[in-house]
């Protein structure tokens, strides 16, 4: 038996969840309010006494980002979003209350070896995350395997991550492209940006490289606000009456975003106010800037072992100043230093690249309890490197 | 960035909405699962169906999302638009889908494809109707005939209660105050707004203590929420906890007492300074009369008042006041906004963009949520580019620019609101010139009622042509938007109803050399109120003036008429008329079912109103107020009929002296002469002696009396200002009464009820300025009882430093029989240093006289905070016994009784005697009929009461006299008869008595006599209708006679009728008073009176009603002799007073 948790309070979370009531040999674990974190999850399954152990697999269901960040709260009090940072404090015992004195029993996320039934050897149990994007984030994965004991194999999406519903049905599971484009400045026209597009060198799942014809066809005219378009893709076989499922084809483009980088300063005074002098400052924030302070490595130290430079798609730190328009405001004793950025994205479902199934959408399906129609998992197999990462 | 051309990007969009349509028809497949969703499960799509796919993807192609159009396809694309709706439309009359499909799938399809363009394509605005509950996500069961669905929809129907009930939305669509509210929906809906807009929105849990203080109480604590939706307006990358503020909204869980609600819980991290730059062009400026650190809530749920705490992070959240609010600010000032048209050419725009939102303490102490929405420097630009020949005639060169501001808001306690405006309404000043005609202002209103939503657009245009100008005011368009409940409206689910905006005024004015004037014409057709005035003159000789209001609708709202005019005309010079006398000026009034209000009118007097009737002047300029004069002077009622000739005279040439006189004649009711003199010498443009009386005298014959009053207005003898009021009142009948007053009453004296205002004192501003001061006012004034005589004097000279003030004045009660005064007299002299009293001499003193004289008084002397009084108590002279001696009252009773004229002989009450009396001479005998009565009445001396005196004189012989019926006469006694006494003739009063205790009373004067036993009784009177059969022979009958005029001639017939001679006529009352025997009236029975205990109002005694005060006082006395103690305790008071018993 799988075990999973949904915890997110989004409607994508409920799509999560009722995902997970109607996947095969899958139990879903309600949060609550004494339950709402993975260390809690975990407890919870360890502890109960109706949990046949070993359980097989855990999945954990979440919003969840190629930067390396998920929604879901790993452990309670713990210091700010749940990222590659708190996945090193779940292993140290960082927390909020006492953060000079590390206690493992409130921050740990090791699943014991006994729910899972490991002793030695090669992982058997797998860790699945189903949240968008996040399997490219490797250097978090690998951390979050570690905090999870290095007992499980843990697997994350590469690409974005979709349900659709169709309430006399059940549930379908597929994926979609996120091919995003980030620019120091806005683009003046159309055709710039599709260049652009094109020169990223996108391909496909397979390896196959995105021609420009399509690139064509899914930039809008419009490239200063978002854009939606509705597809009805087929799905390659009937399920009852159903050949299609309704899915959509995004640009995003929300503006102009801002990375905002403060420095504080003893007094006001203190603060820089020519451009020269602020970006010099703003230089050696990034040099002196620590995720945590008691961390040796600072954030944008190549030595990192996940920079932050690299979290936001940058090359180096270099790359990341050099990519953005910096503007400086004071406030009072404090340098407020905003990096302007233009992300464009287009998010594009994933559809099959095999000449005898061109453009049928690739999906698992699960149906609803007392469905007639069978279930299908082999759209999207956990341990399909195309469409998941494994670490 | 080329900006395109309005109409080409709403070609795009509508084609854009097109586009699930588009998809879905990629295949057969696709297609039946696209009406799948709609929950139509169809094995197969019918054709009708299918022959959407053209036109959906034509009008989808020209504006395809890659491709655009270009101007020039601008109008192929509308043709294919409209006929890809139009396709939709027809599916209502398909053959081959089912009825229910036929009927409700266009509507469905259309709700459809504009809920996802919104949603989808334009999520600012999309988002945001979901969220204020207007677009709708509704999960549909399966039911007979459908698969489930989600379905899509406006929710159109609630639009009627949008502004009655502007939560009607959001109760509708997430059950806002029940115990399912849909807050899940509603804050997802809320996150997917807060991202459209650019800013960062997630759930997020909550911290332990916030969670324990918001779900305490839970009902189910299990479902309670662990995250909240936050959203950081700005946050620090790299250090949150250094810089962050944003909001949070959790949802509160029901419990006992309360419905589901929700908290919002903004958040600040960190100083900051007011105004936070987030863009170039937006920023945020945080107001926080609270503290935000630890945790704000503010708690928002249905029916109940806000509230907030802070600390709730801390697990000790306590309650606070204070307002935040997070004001945004999009600065176009030097790019605006361009939301229509092109730059450089015809275009909408906006320069600062404001949205804030947040809390304040409404002024009952409570909190209200309150968000509001600004536009500034906004401009609406027409320009003459590219207009045909004629509008660019007509536009001015540099175009049309018309600049406005714009607020509009939703508050918990007030509603939608526009800012800077009363209610819906905006007045936006224009002054466009379009050739002769001038546009001064637009208005544009909302004003929903009765679940209509009427919009006005509407202008003030003035034209000049030359001799002739005119204004119209606020001519315009009204459009009427409904709501059908059954969705069938000429635009889909709204009715729109187009209409004409009548102006509410029209104004021309006139100006020929010959010719000069102008008139106004004001309309309101709700009211039902048409009001005008007219003013012409002809070459500076005549001028005439008219001025009108007529009524369509009775003060209660009915239907009817009513009609008001007075027209003048004056004469320049004027004509004469022979001995120095010239006639400046005719007119008239008439009014037709209206009446005359003399409270008014005598108010009118004093306060110059009586000028708008009198000969108005400057009726164009004054029309509002002549008008408003006119509607309290003379207000509608039914059934009376107003007619009154008016003159004006002069004598010399040019007319130092003129004088307006009108006479009023109310039919049926009452007459009133009103008027003003006026007197300017030696000439009006340079008057030294400049008076102006105004007066008006009434004689009402329904309440029996007639009065005069003249105040003087305006009014000075060189720079002497003259100012004061007389007043006549003789009244006769039931309630007599005599007074005269010029320049009012004595100070203590409570005047009886008068028909007019009390006359002002008559006064001499002698010297009137800033350092100096002279004054000198007075008064006379003469009732039944007494006579009263006033004059002060006051005087201050220096300012406001140093001032020396003084005044002398005296106030008198004269009695001539015997001869008796007391005065009392005041004097002071002050001098004041900054306010401050330096020294003051002061004399109060009474004197009374004659025999003897007493003076008595007090002298006070003041230095600075020292006063010596010094009292003094003198009396001197001859004490003379000036008292008549007494008089036997007996005999002069008797005397009375036996004149004739005290007795009457009444016929019987009714007068239905069925016999006809043979007229009788007069004899010294008096006749009486076998059912009439007898009544015999005096006026010499009260009956019943204790007699003191009768007028100077004491009683020698009785203190109080009955009258009864002789047993034998085979007569007895059916009512008492009460005539009115001066009771200060029969009474010892003092002389505070005489002046507040009423002047004359109704006491018992005689009997009212019949025969003795049973009287003759005839049974209940009852109606019958005769009816007699009518033949007529008439050879040349003529069933329907065409009568042209009959309609409005019976009309007027009818009513003149209704108070001409022969409906007056006594022959017309008789017969009409034997048709109504009974006389239904209501009648206000006489006032009775009742002796009370001061305590407590609550009657003394077994008696609780008199007749009449004296009746009740002299009972009073009665029981103060017996128990003098009572004597401070009782009081005669009016019965209505009395407190009830417990």
């Amino acid at each position: 038996m799988d075990y999973s948790f949904a915890p997110g309070g989004t409607p994508f979370d409920g799509l999560l969840r009722a995902f997970y009531t109607r996947r095969g040999n899958t139990t879903l674990i309600a949060a609550t309010a004494a339950r709402n974190t993975l260390r809690e999850f975990i407890s919870h399954i360890d502890g109960s006494a109706t949990v046949t152990k070993p359980i097989q697999d855990m999945l954990l269901g979440t919003h969840a980002n190629a930067q390396g960040y998920l929604a879901a709260t790993m452990f309670d009090n713990q210091i700010g979003r749940t990222g590659y940072e708190v996945m090193e404090d779940a292993i140290s015992g960082r927390h909020t209350s006492d953060s000079t004195t590390p206690d493992t029993t409130l921050t740990s996320i090791a699943i014991p070896d006994t729910l899972i039934g490991y002793t030695t050897g090669p992982v058997a149990n797998n860790f699945h995350i189903k949240g968008c994007n996040v399997g490219r984030a490797t250097a978090f994965l690998q951390k979050m395997k570690e905090a999870l004991g290095d007992h499980v194999n843990l697997t994350a999406p590469l690409h974005f991550f979709g349900l659709y519903q169709h309430t006399a049905y059940g549930i379908w599971e597929f994926l979609a492209y996120e091919f995003k484009l980030l620019s120091k400045t806005a683009f003046a026209n159309r055709a710039a940006l599709v260049t652009a597009f094109d020169n990223l060198g996108l391909t496909f799942y397979n390896g196959d490289p995105v021609p420009v014809a399509d690139i064509e066809t899914w930039v809008p005219r419009t490239i200063t606000r978002a854009a939606t378009t509705p597809l009805n893709l087929p799905l390659g076989i009937s399920i009852g009456s159903r050949t299609t499922i309704g899915t959509e084809r995004q640009f995003r483009y929300p503006g102009p975003e801002d990375y905002t980088f403060t420095i504080n300063f003893p007094n006001a005074s203190q603060v820089p106010s020519t451009p020269a002098d602020r970006m010099t400052a703003l230089e050696n924030g990034l040099d002196s800037f620590k995720y945590r302070q008691s961390d040796t490595v600072g954030g944008f130290d190549p030595a990192h072992p996940y920079p932050e430079y690299e979290r936001w798609g940058y090359s180096s730190k270099q790359d990341f100043l050099d990519e953005h328009d910096w503007r400086f405001e004071k406030s009072g004793s404090r340098l407020i230093c905003r990096g302007r950025f233009h992300a464009y994205t287009l998010l594009v479902p994933i559809t099959d690249r095999d000449p005898a199934n061109l453009g049928n959408i690739i999906f698992n399906f699960h149906p609803n309890a007392g469905s007639p129609h069978a279930a299908i998992t082999t759209g999207l197999v956990e341990t399909d490197t195309n469409f998941f990462a494994t670490v | 960035m080329e900006t395109k051309d309005t109409l080409v990007v709403m070609a795009e969009e509508l084609g854009k909405a097109m586009q699930p349509l588009v998809s879905a028809s990629s295949s057969p497949g696709a297609l039946r699962d696209f009406l799948e969703e709609l929950g139509w499960d169809l094995a197969a799509v019918p054709a009708s169906i299918n022959a959407l796919k053209g036109p959906a993807e034509l009008a989808t192609r020209m504006g395809a999302e890659n491709e655009g159009v270009a101007a020039g396809d601008v109008q192929q694309m509308i043709t294919a638009i409209r006929a890809a709706f139009e396709a939709l439309g027809n599916l209502s009359n398909a053959g081959d889908l089912a009825a229910a499909m036929k009927n409700e799938l266009p509507g469905q399809l259309l709700e459809y494809l504009l809920v996802e363009y919104l949603l989808k394509n334009q999520p600012s605005f999309g988002q945001l109707l979901k969220v204020v509950g207007i677009i709708r996500l509704e999960q549909i069961p399966a039911q007979a005939g459908r698969v489930a669905y989600l379905r899509r929809t406006f929710a159109f129907a609630d639009f009627g209660s949008l502004f009655s009930d502007p939560l009607v939305f959001f109760k509708n669509a997430f059950k806002w105050g029940q115990s399912d509210f849909r807050g899940e929906e509603w804050s997802a809906a809320l996150m997917e707004l807060i991202r459209s807009w650019g800013f960062n929105a997630d759930m997020e849990t909550i911290s332990p203590n916030a969670l324990a203080k918001l779900t305490e109480n839970s009902i189910n604590p299990a479902n309670d929420h662990i995250t909240a939706l936050k959203t950081y307006f700005l946050k620090s990358d790299n250090n949150p906890a250094d810089l962050s503020a944003g909001a949070g909204l959790y949802l509160l869980p029901e419990t006992a007492a309360d419905k589901p609600g929700f908290a919002i819980m903004p958040f600040l991290n960190g100083k900051l300074e007011e105004t936070i730059v987030i863009t170039d062009k937006l920023s945020l400026a945080i107001k926080a009369a609270l503290d935000l650190s630890g945790g704000v809530g503010i708690i928002v749920r249905p029916g109940k008042d806000i509230t907030a705490f802070a600390g709730l992070d801390s697990g000790t959240p306590g309650s606070i006041s204070g307002t935040i609010s997070m004001l945004f600010s999009a600065n176009g000032a030097r790019d605006p906004f361009i939301l229509i048209g092109k730059r450089d050419a015809s275009r909408l725009e906006i320069g600062v963009v404001t949205a804030e939102a947040g809390t304040r303490f409404h002024n009952q102490g409570k909190f209200e949520v309150f968000t509001e929405f600004g536009i500034q420097q906004g401009k609406i630009v027409v320009k003459a580019d590219g207009a045909d020949g004629f509008l660019a005639q007509l536009l001015p060169g540099d175009g049309i620019n018309v600049n406005f501001d714009l607020a509009v808001g939703f508050s918990s306690t007030k509603g939608f609101y526009f800012g800077g405006s009363g209610g819906l309404e905006i007045q936006l000043p224009a002054h466009i010139q379009l050739g002769p005609i001038e546009i001064n202002a637009a208005m544009i209103a909302l004003k929903p009622k009765d679940g209509e939503l009427p919009l006005e657009l509407a202008a003030t245009i003035k034209g000049d042509l030359g001799v002739l100008k005119a204004t119209v005011e606020n001519i315009g368009l009204k459009a009427i938007f409904t709501f059908p409940q059954d969705g069938k409206g000429n635009l889909g689910p709204v009715n729109l109803a187009m209409g004409f905006r009548p102006p509410n005024g029209v104004g021309l004015a006139v100006d020929a050399g010959v010719i000069k004037g102008g008139g106004y014409l004001f309309l309101d057709f709700d009211k039902g109120e048409y009001a005008g005035a007219l003013e012409l003159t002809f070459s500076e000789v005549i001028s005439l003036k008219a001025i009108g209001i007529i009524n369509t609708k009775m003060p209660d709202g009915s239907a009817g008429f009513s009609l008001l005019i007075i027209i003048t005309a004056e004469f320049g010079t004027g004509l004469q008329l022979g001995f120095g006398f010239v006639l400046l000026g005719v007119g008239g009034l008439l009014g037709l079912n209206r009446t005359m209000n003399l409270q008014a009118l005598a108010e009118g007097i004093r306060s110059g109103g009586i000028n708008s009737v009198m000969f108005p002047s400057n009726i164009i300029e004054n029309a509002p107020r002549i008008i408003s004069d006119l509607r309290a002077f003379f207000p509608i009622e039914e059934g009376k009929f107003l007619i009154g000739p008016m003159a004006k005279l002069g004598w010399g040439t040019p007319a130092l002296i003129s004088v307006s006189i009108g006479i009023i004649i109310e039919i049926p009711g009452n007459i009133a002469i009103v008027g003003i003199l006026k007197i300017a010498l030696p000439t009006e443009e340079a008057a030294l002696i400049q008076l102006q009386v105004n007066f008006i005298g009434a004689i009402e014959f329904d309440k029996s009396r007639m009065w005069f009053f003249a105040t003087l207005y305006e009014s000075r003898v060189l720079f002497m200002t003259i100012e004061g009021g007389m007043g006549l009142l003789i009244a006769w009948g039931n309630d007599s009464n005599f007074v005269v007053s010029i320049g009012g009453f004595h100070p203590a004296f409570n005047p009886p009820p008068l028909p007019f205002p009390s006359p002002d004192r008559l006064s001499f501003n002698i010297v009137n300025t800033p350092v100096a001061k002279i004054r000198v006012l007075g008064y006379f004034a003469v009732t039944s009882n007494t006579v009263q005589f006033g004059v002060k004097a006051e005087l201050m000279f220096g300012f406001d430093a140093c001032k020396i003030e003084g005044h002398i004045a005296f106030d008198a009660l004269f009695q001539f029989s015997p001869f008796y005064f007391i005065i009392q007299l005041s004097a002071s002299l002050s001098v004041k240093v900054f306010g401050i009293g330096l020294f003051s001499v002061s004399v109060r003193m009474s004197l009374e006289g004659p025999t003897p004289y007493r003076a008595k008084g007090t002298g006070t002397i003041s230095i600075l905070f020292f006063d010596f009084d010094v009292d003094f108590d003198e009396t001197w002279g001859e004490t003379r016994n000036t008292s008549l001696p007494p008089i036997e009252i007996m005999p002069l009773v008797r005397e009375e009784f036996n004149k004739l004229a005290n007795w009457k002989a009444q016929l019987p009450a009714g007068s239905h005697i069925l016999v006809s009396l043979r007229k009788i001479d007069e004899t010294e005998e008096l006749v009486l009929h076998p059912i009439g009565t007898l009544q015999v009445s005096q006026r010499y001396v009260p009956l019943g009461l204790t007699i003191n005196k009768v007028g100077s004189q004491k009683a020698a012989d009785v203190k109080k006299l009955t009258v009864s019926e002789e047993p034998s006469s085979g007569l007895s006694k059916t009512a008492d008869l009460r005539e009115s006494f001066a009771m200060a003739q029969f009474q010892d009063m003092k002389n505070e008595e005489k002046l507040s205790r009423p002047s004359f009373q109704k006491e018992l004067s005689g009997l009212e006599l019949s025969g003795a036993g049973a009287q003759v009784r005839t049974g209940r009177a009852v109606r019958r209708v005769v009816r007699y059969e009518l033949i007529i022979v008439d050879n040349n009958f003529r069933r329907f006679i065409r009568r042209f005029f009959s309609f409005f001639s019976s009309l007027l017939f009818t009513h003149f009728l209704k108070r001409n001679a022969a409906a007056r006529s006594v022959l017309s009352a008789n017969t009409r008073s034997k048709l109504n025997p009974y006389t239904d009236k209501v009648v206000a029975g006489q006032a009775a009176y009742a002796v009370a205990s001061m305590a407590n109002n609550k009657a003394y005694g077994p008696v609780t009603s008199f007749a009449s005060e004296a009746l009740a006082r002299e009972y009073m006395n009665e029981q103060i002799a017996k128990d003098p103690n009572l004597k401070e305790s009782l009081q005669v008071i009016s019965q209505h007073e009395l407190n009830p018993a417990a």
